[in-house]
């Protein structure tokens, strides 16, 4: 534990002193705002349809996905292929940790710089409650939606970084096989009734509209689990494979 | 060696590949077939009802449910929802959706096997029997803004009752037979200003029962067949005999509901015209008092307390969802009753609901226009309607409520809901259909969050301009720390 936890303030070190934490958040921050400020204003015109802010916020625009798409391989691509660009990856590897642990403490730090960025928009959930009564349930599980999809695409990042030799490719890599799986929704309009069904439970938008109206569904809540722990297992194999080499 | 040795290494991490994808595919396979949906909102807008949950747990044969409608329907998504909601509740469930256009065969197909002549329905059948319920059965409109935009709003998702009520009749096809007495100035549904006993008529047809009216006066019983007699806002009192007979029936295990109006008598005496069945309720442990009800703390208008809303209520199977809700219940002139011992001792008798404390009974009824609280008027909470049950039987049940406008057409159609909600559950309750009773509709407009130009301009400058700027700031001095 302590070695992972020894990874992880090294990588999250390595984040918050290079600038790229910083327009990252920023880049974050700003969308969110302009986002949730424009919702507000729509809202407060006369024969606005009643759809509660953070539900929007939560995957209910393109830039939620725009941000989950561009931002995770940001964050993840140079994680593993920069460490093997450089040759430091030789120093991990001979490293008393074991291949499960440098895996995991990769993922945390990425998803504790995640979190972070998401917890800079409680704001707007203070902001909301100073001006009406707001139904904290769809936003406690849209904030699960979150948490689960995050943990998912981190582990798409890594395991694209653990194969990949150069950033860019692992960027690319993580950001083709993100846009699949949020375009699949696009399935379930050409699909008929019966296959719909089955895409709709990997239909990312459809499972994260389920979490930002306050319905949680063991089905999504279990796709998203195992596809993390799947990620992360290829990711070990991939660094247990690169380790024979 | 080297080339055997990458072989295995390859062959090793294939194996893990296969079987790890395997894995994933498995689980989520199970979880697929089994699984579970919570709600997370405080307000419990996803929550079924205990009473639906009571029924797909029972249910003990498959239920087959065809959802006929397009994707794009206004409807879909909460009906997708809700019964995905039932399917997680029950393994009997067996839920199909047909687009008209994508799945045009099968859904053609299921149409004419069901004999459904409507699209845009959902279809609910067992081996022998199904039930299909239309659109406009599930989903509510507001047609307030029609006239300036042409368009009508979404107003309630009555789902929920709409596809329970079905599922018990495809269940339990027994239909009860109720009937409304005639032949005493009660509102009946063939006049064009008592629309309301009409839409309540034809929402106990729509929840599988079937109405008649029933002239008393030549009776010698009541029919065999009636489930619940109704006597709703009688103007001429009931004969001795006809009382007679309504008792007799009542206390043989029938059900009786009235809506007795406070109807005064012509002439300068100004008082309360008999109905008949004063006795009858009497000895039941209700009587009728001689009072109008005034109820200032929930009146409708200022100074007409003599429509008011009845927001007391207790505990009971009838009012349960009201209490929940907090849906009132309008009331235009009222009859106070009170609760007293019963003279047949197997019954008992109490409250459903009661005014505020500040109410007080009317007695004085020649100047209505100026009402006051005197010392001769009943005063305190005072009760507006009250049921009274057979202790040993368990089947002879009355509801007495002292106001028949509760089903006039605006009470019944009042967008806040209790009118409707309370006679039908009285109706679910007095017919032993206890499990039927309604399930109050889901709202779908509500209201949004406003804010001024100022409200809207604070927010601009402190979420866009100056939070991602302060991040931005704090990176930059973090940098330029660093390089010194």
């Amino acid at each position: 534990m302590n070695k992972v936890i020894a990874i992880v303030r090294k990588e999250l070190w390595q984040y918050f002193f290079s600038p790229i934490a910083y327009i990252v958040l920023a880049s974050f921050v700003l969308i969110n705002s302009f986002v949730f400020y424009i919702v507000l204003a729509a809202m407060s015109k006369a024969a606005s349809p009643p759809i509660s802010p953070m539900a929007l916020l939560f995957g209910g625009t393109f830039f939620f996905w725009l941000l989950l798409i561009v931002m995770i391989p940001v964050l993840t691509m140079r994680l593993g292929a920069e460490e093997r660009k450089s040759g430091t990856i030789e120093t991990l590897l001979t490293a008393p940790v074991s291949d499960f642990e440098i895996v995991i403490g990769k993922f945390l730090s990425s998803f504790l710089f995640y979190l972070l960025a998401w917890a800079l928009t409680l704001v707007y959930v203070f902001i909301l409650k100073s001006y009406d009564n707001v139904d904290f349930g769809p936003i406690l599980s849209g904030y699960l939606g979150v948490i689960l999809i995050g943990a998912f695409f981190i582990s798409i990042g890594i395991w694209a970084t653990m194969i990949s030799r150069n950033q860019i490719v692992a960027a690319i890599i993580s950001f083709s096989v993100m846009a699949i799986m949020v375009g699949m929704t696009f399935f379930s309009f050409i699909l008929g009734s019966e296959k719909k069904e089955l895409i709709q439970s990997i239909d990312l938008l459809a499972i994260m509209e389920n979490f930002s109206k306050g319905v949680i569904d063991t089905r999504n809540v279990i796709y998203l689990l195992t596809g993390t722990v799947l990620f992360l297992a290829l990711s070990v194999k991939s660094l247990e494979a690169r380790r024979w080499q | 060696m080297k080339s055997k040795q990458k072989f295995l290494t390859g062959a090793n991490w294939s194996a893990f590949v296969i079987l790890s994808i395997s894995l994933f595919v498995i689980v989520n396979y199970l979880s697929f077939r089994h699984f579970k949906t919570y709600d997370a909102t405080f307000s419990g807008e996803f929550s079924l009802s205990p009473q639906t949950k009571k029924f797909l747990k029972d249910l003990k044969e498959e239920m087959e449910i065809f959802v006929l409608l397009p994707m794009g329907d206004e409807s879909y998504e909460r009906v997708e929802r809700l019964l995905n909601s039932f399917k997680s509740e029950s393994s009997k469930i067996k839920l199909e959706f047909l687009d008209p256009e994508k799945d045009r065969e099968k859904y053609e197909l299921v149409m004419k096997k069901y004999s459904v002549t409507t699209p845009n329905s959902v279809i609910f059948a067992t081996n022998d029997r199904s039930k299909w319920v239309e659109k406009d059965q599930f989903l509510e409109y507001d047609f307030s803004s029609y006239q300036f935009d042409g368009t009508a709003k979404l107003k309630n998702f009555k789902g929920e009752g709409a596809f329970l009520n079905a599922m018990y009749e495809v269940v339990d096809p027994r239909k009860p037979k109720i009937y409304f007495t005639v032949g005493h100035g009660e509102r009946r549904d063939n006049e064009d200003n008592n629309r309301g006993i009409y839409l309540f008529k034809e929402r106990l047809s729509k929840e599988g029962a079937v109405t008649e009216e029933l002239q008393t006066v030549a009776l010698s019983k009541i029919p065999e067949d009636a489930s619940l007699v109704v006597v709703a806002g009688p103007q001429k009192p009931f004969t001795k005999g006809e009382s007679d007979i309504l008792e007799k029936y009542l206390d043989e295990g029938g059900s009786l509901f009235l809506l007795i109006d406070p109807v005064i008598e012509e002439g300068k005496d100004m008082k309360f015209e008999k109905t008949g069945l004063e006795e009858m309720c009497l000895r039941h442990g209700i009587e009728l008092l001689d009072g109008l009800v005034v109820d200032p703390e929930a009146s409708l208008l200022a100074g007409r307390a003599q429509t008011f809303f009845g927001i007391n209520y207790s505990p009971n199977e009838i009012t349960a969802d009201l209490m929940k809700n907090k849906y009132p219940i309008l009331f235009i002139l009222a009859r106070a009753l009170k609760l007293t011992e019963p003279t047949d001792k197997d019954f008992k008798s109490e409250a459903l609901v009661s005014t505020g404390k500040e109410a007080w009974a009317e007695t004085n009824l020649k100047n209505l226009k100026e009402v006051k609280k005197d010392p001769e008027d009943p005063q305190g909470i005072l009760t507006l309607a009250a049921i009274t049950v057979s202790e040993k039987n368990k089947k002879s049940r009355m509801v007495v409520v002292g106001d028949s406008d509760i089903i006039s057409e605006g009470a019944f159609l009042s967008q806040l809901g209790g009118n409707a909600i309370f006679s039908l559950n009285a109706v679910h309750f007095l017919v032993q259909q206890e499990e039927r009773i309604s399930i109050p509709p889901k709202e779908i407009n509500k209201k949004p969050i406003v804010l001024t130009t100022t409200q809207l301009m604070t927010n601009f400058i402190i979420l866009v301009v100056l939070f991602p700027f302060a991040i931005a700031l704090f990176g930059v001095f973090v940098y330029f720390s660093r390089r010194r």
